[in-house]
């Protein structure tokens, strides 16, 4: 088993076993299992998905939606910190779409290369929170 | 006559006053119970972020790298963190105090400092003072900001780095150690050090992806924000336990007048009233005589 941490301003938000945790990384997203080698990798905003047993399905892993951050994997554990973590508890599907749609229309009209690259990094926090949302309603049916 | 209704009035006027104090001291103790809470979080990020921003500082990449090249004349940048409401006992003069002794050490050397304020009171100081560039003020930041409130102080930071403005970069805020116990701090931001021994202990050998630069960079703005973070939301706990402590003691003093008034009232009463009885006994006996 790997002991994963999700660690946010707002606390921690994840620190238990799990059996393989899906992270978001620059260079796409990469499955965490034990023994994984010594790695420090730079988020990307998007979704984690965590399988804490092995034969779980699909359907029972828990999500986060994450605005980007660091990841450092040391074989046995693996500690996520990212300075916007979303449960998908937090998140429900209106919410998100709404924010979704504001941070598009904040890419459309962004003046500047800074504000276009905040605009777009909350564009894909916004669409990753949706996923959490809808991962959620699938979840209860 | 006219002195009891005089010493009635200012008995009123203390009471409402008390009862203030009170409620002022109520709300932030139930305010800073809850920015307790968010102190404690804020450490714990803040000492991730530093792991990691220690495991990434040994590499070549980040010896070169501007935010962590040694700096032999130091020309600072000060962030300081003040409240934006007053009644907060010393908490405004202890910081404003610590960070005007640190302007006149750099200003002794012949260089002007530059400064960054977080809160209204901090401002209203810092924009009378000549001979600092007050480059940035900051009003009504929530006592536990999301990260990205921040952005604008790192873009600041990175300008002013670039066009050689200043070279370091120094935080004084009030760091929360108990109810009654705040104390000062004056850390040094940039250029970012953490001690020989802390980095050297660790063995293992890290891959880095997609590649070192980018790593650097996602941590340093980690760790930044981390401790702006930290320091807004230990400067926030601060203030409420010493607007608690303060208000407790104003409440205290506002009794302590009151008993005392009270003793007065009750003495010019009965003062009167003895002059009415000797009156009235001498008219009498003058009558009967």
């Amino acid at each position: 088993m790997l002991h994963f941490q999700l660690v946010s301003t707002k606390g921690v938000k994840f620190d238990d076993d799990a059996y393989e945790v899906l992270i978001p990384t620059k260079a796409g997203t990469i499955a965490l299992f034990e023994d994984h080698m010594p790695l420090i990798s730079a988020g990307a905003p998007g979704t984690i998905s965590i399988r804490k047993k092995l034969g779980d399905s699909d359907g029972s892993m828990e999500h986060f939606a994450v605005s980007g951050g660091v990841i450092q994997v040391d074989g046995k554990s693996a500690k996520f910190l990212s300075d916007e973590v979303t449960t998908s508890e937090e998140v429900n599907e209106q919410e998100a779409e709404a924010a979704l749609a504001r941070a598009k229309e904040l890419v459309k009209n962004a003046s500047g290369q800074v504000a276009l690259h905040e605009a777009k990094q909350m564009l894909h926090h916004s669409s990753a929170q949706l996923n959490v949302a809808k991962f959620k309603k699938r979840h209860h049916r | 006559m006219a002195q009891t209704q005089i010493l009635n009035r200012r008995i009123r006027s203390i009471k409402n006053a008390k009862q203030i104090t009170k409620a002022m001291e109520v709300v932030a103790a139930s305010r800073m119970r809850r920015v307790q809470t968010a102190v404690g979080y804020s450490r714990t990020y803040a000492e991730m972020a530093a792991s990691i921003i220690r495991r990434v500082a040994p590499s070549e990449e980040a010896k070169h790298h501007p935010y962590f090249k040694k700096v032999s004349d130091p020309k600072r940048l000060y962030i300081i963190f003040t409240s934006d409401r007053g009644l907060a006992g010393a908490f405004n003069s202890n910081i404003i105090s610590t960070a005007t002794r640190s302007f006149v050490e750099d200003m002794a050397s012949g260089k002007s400092p530059s400064v960054v304020v977080f809160g209204r009171k901090g401002a209203r100081f810092f924009a009378k003072l000549e001979d600092i560039d007050l480059i940035g003020n900051y009003e009504d930041v929530a006592d536990s900001p999301e990260a990205n409130v921040f952005g604008s102080v790192l873009e600041t930071i990175d300008s002013g780095l670039a066009s050689g403005q200043f070279n370091t970069v120094n935080l004084i805020y009030t760091e929360f150690v108990s109810t009654l116990n705040q104390r000062i701090r004056n850390d040094q931001l940039l250029p970012i050090s953490l001690s020989e021994q802390e980095s050297t202990q660790l063995k293992i050998v890290f891959e880095f992806e997609p590649s070192m630069e980018e790593v650097l960079e996602e941590a340093i703005r980690l760790y930044f924000e981390s401790q702006l973070i930290g320091a807004r939301t230990e400067s926030a706990a601060s203030e409420y336990a010493m607007r608690m402590i303060a208000m407790g003691n104003a409440n205290r003093n506002a009794g302590d007048i009151i008993d005392g008034l009270t003793l007065e009232l009750n003495a010019t009463r009965q003062a009167a009233i003895t002059q009415e009885i000797a009156e009235i006994t001498g008219g009498a006996s003058a009558i009967a005589g």
